[in-house]
């Protein structure tokens, strides 16, 4: 009995925060997908640019974590709406081959360049000592970094809630999410609302990068390695369906360490059983949203 | 390959071994330079100019030269392609480099119909060396370390052993030889995790290693991501105090500032550490300090394939007037000793193994910064894997 409560605590408390993790990564993905049906496969690399950042500040000009973490979002933030503006709107109209080789070009052009300006290795990862501490929580010790993870993430879900569905922006992004041409007709600058919506994205995966590198490794084949998860994400959420892509990363998240921790060598295979379960029962893509 | 190929492949060799020019031996380099194992790749060519620097491009009557090729990641059909070319196009008569033990295996067929000695710089599965007669190993046999984890554990009273390896070829070589050598002295293998390589979150096995609380967990993972979260999650979940840890290479001194303060007093077996107190190791970090920055910490990956160059330079020198004879260096080669920045050095005659030291280090903070420092040396290990699978 007391291991079947252990076990579910474990899984609980590790499922969820390795979800938020997972959610902050690939929510600008769901929104930006949703909005421009872009496949934007270089998504990962402004996590990967965050984390970069972070762990820069944090290991060479020691500069206090959670600095670090805003500077770090800031800064991709600012670097994808050139991006935006330079590379992704010429794709918007292009088919679907061409946006899946531009981006995944970037992908790789990412890749490269974070290995030539930090190097092939692994960048280190420290935390803050209140970060790395243990604390007593349901009868077995935690670290305090998954409790601080489980409760950034629920404040962005709280937060994009909120702008979502009670402001001007988000029922702009939503009309547009599901009639373009209708949006565009009744007054919706649409060009601006994409390149919010993509910085917001963006900055997201950034923030995602930084404040998870303590769990997710910052390396130059991080765009690379988590994009599978990403796209898992993605597929399962529906287009720019947040409340869904919540839903969708902490299931994920919970599936995948209770696959791992029940069986150890093959747990890894567990999540795409899920995944393929999954698009089986909801075919139409998960929790879907009510259309106006 | 069919035989029209085959005999298109000897003539171009013939041809190539006529074209050589006399006096000059090139040695084909097939590294790890880009791709996700760039670092080994990066020390690989750190080691050759350290070694050429302090001994010259002359080794008896003949010119030294390095050609390199990149491989790129874990690609053993390109491995065997690159060899191809090496041997063929750009005439070498050595080849090095081999990170990874499916690329020499891939190579092995080749070297065999080419005659073309071969030094494996870092690649440490067992079985390599008896799939050519050309092949020597500069580096570790995976057994040995594995059998050093082993004893140091039952050396220092440990009864009750958990095995988490990375799952692949050499951590499944870890178990086997641990569980073996530690069975023998005594010891209960009381759970044992074969942990995928595309594992980000490791926190479910520190927790079923936690949950199982063994005395001793005995760890293989590849360097740098899997290492560094594997181990910040052991440390999150408290193991690194309830039991003694006993890694491989995943603290190689490169790589320690990427742990956090909560590695200290891990334990890890291999061949070599930058703190190693001898005159070859001074004058080998010396240069690498000069040429590479004062920073630069030299690693296990820097060690063989400084004596991998050390054994071709051998090779070479053996070399009378004439061509290139694949079989005298082989020769030169074989049982040959000779003191590296490593320790004390044997090529065993027989299997062509590295007989070698092995030392238990222990990670420890000595003036705010961590070092790997010795703190059991196993002397001159011989060829475990040979003894419990003879031919």
């Amino acid at each position: 009995m007391e291991y079947v409560a252990r076990s579910i605590t474990f899984i609980a408390i590790y499922g969820i925060s390795y979800g938020m993790v997972i959610f902050l990564i690939s929510i600008g993905l769901v929104i930006t997908m949703g909005l421009m049906r872009v496949v934007n496969l270089a998504h990962g690399a402004f996590a990967a640019l965050g984390g970069y950042f972070c762990t820069y500040l944090v290991t060479t000009h020691s500069v206090p974590f959670f600095a670090a973490v805003i500077f770090a979002t800031a800064a991709v933030a600012i670097i994808s709406l050139g991006m935006e503006k330079a590379i992704y709107t010429r794709i918007y109209k292009a088919t679907e081959l061409d946006q899946v080789l531009l981006t995944i070009g970037l992908m790789f052009v990412a890749v490269a360049g974070l290995n030539f300006l930090f190097g092939p290795n692994v960048q280190p990862s420290r935390l803050s000592p209140t970060l790395e501490a243990n604390i007593d929580l349901l009868g077995r010790s935690v670290q305090v970094y998954r409790l601080f993870i489980v409760a950034i993430g629920a404040v962005v879900v709280a937060g994009l809630w909120f702008l979502f569905e009670n402001t001007s922006f988000g029922a702009r992004l939503r009309a547009a999410v599901d009639n373009r041409p209708m949006a565009q007709a009744i007054g919706i600058d649409v060009a601006s609302l994409y390149s919010k919506a993509f910085v917001l994205g963006s900055g997201l995966a950034a923030f995602g990068g930084a404040v998870g590198y303590g769990m997710l490794p910052i390396e130059p084949l991080y765009p690379f390695k988590y994009l599978t998860i990403i796209m898992i994400v993605v597929a399962l959420s529906g287009f720019g369906n947040m409340k869904g892509a919540a839903i969708v990363s902490v299931l994920v998240g919970i599936v995948d360490t209770a696959g791992r921790y029940f069986f150890p060598t093959y747990g890894a295979f567990v999540v795409y059983g899920f995944l393929i379960v999954y698009l089986l029962l909801r075919i139409e893509g998960g929790f879907k949203r009510k259309s106006a | 390959m069919s035989v029209l190929k085959r005999a298109a492949f000897a003539a171009a060799i013939v041809l190539g071994a006529c074209q050589t020019l006399a006096g000059e031996i090139k040695v084909g380099v097939i590294g790890q330079f880009s791709g996700p194992y760039a670092l080994a790749g990066q020390q690989l060519r750190e080691s050759i100019d350290v070694y050429v620097a302090q001994h010259g491009t002359k080794a008896g009557n003949d010119d030294i030269t390095f050609v390199y090729k990149d491989i790129g990641g874990s690609n053993p059909a390109l491995a065997k392609s690159l060899a191809e070319q090496l041997i063929v196009k750009d005439k070498v008569s050595i080849l090095t480099g081999f990170f990874l033990s499916p690329e020499a295996a891939a190579v092995a067929p080749v070297i065999n119909e080419t005659k073309t000695p071969s030094v494996l710089s870092v690649s440490s599965a067992p079985q390599i060396l008896r799939m050519s007669p050309y092949f020597v190993r500069a580096g570790q046999n995976i057994w040995q370390p594995a059998y050093a984890q082993a004893d140091f554990a039952a050396d220092s009273g440990k009864k009750r052993a958990y095995i988490a390896v990375a799952d692949y070829a050499p951590g499944h070589e870890v178990q086997e030889a641990f569980t073996r050598r530690f069975k023998e002295k005594g010891g209960e293998i009381v759970g044992e995790d074969r942990m995928p390589l595309s594992t980000v979150d490791f926190a479910a096995f520190a927790e079923r290693i936690a949950n199982a609380n063994p005395d001793v967990v005995v760890t293989f993972l590849p360097n740098g991501a899997p290492s560094v979260s594997f181990f910040n999650a052991l440390a999150a979940r408290g193991v690194n105090k309830s039991a003694t840890v006993i890694a491989v290479a995943e603290t190689d001194d490169p790589d320690l500032h990427l742990f956090g303060p909560n590695i200290v007093g891990v334990y890890s077996a291999i061949f070599y550490t930058g703190s190693l107190d001898n005159p070859q190791n001074a004058a080998f970090k010396q240069v690498m300090k000069e040429r590479f920055g004062a920073d630069h910490r030299v690693g296990v990956n820097n060690a063989s394939p400084y004596d991998a160059v050390t054994l071709i330079y051998k090779m070479v020198e053996a070399q009378g007037k004439g061509d290139f004879d694949p079989d005298r260096a082989m020769a030169a080669i074989k049982g040959y000793e000779w003191k590296s920045p490593s320790g004390p050095k044997r090529i065993d005659p027989l299997t062509r193994e590295m007989n070698h030291n092995i030392y238990i280090r222990q990670v420890q903070e000595i003036d705010g910064k961590l070092q790997n420092v010795v703190v059991k040396t196993y002397e001159m290990v011989g060829n475990p894997w040979a003894d419990a699978h003879p031919e």
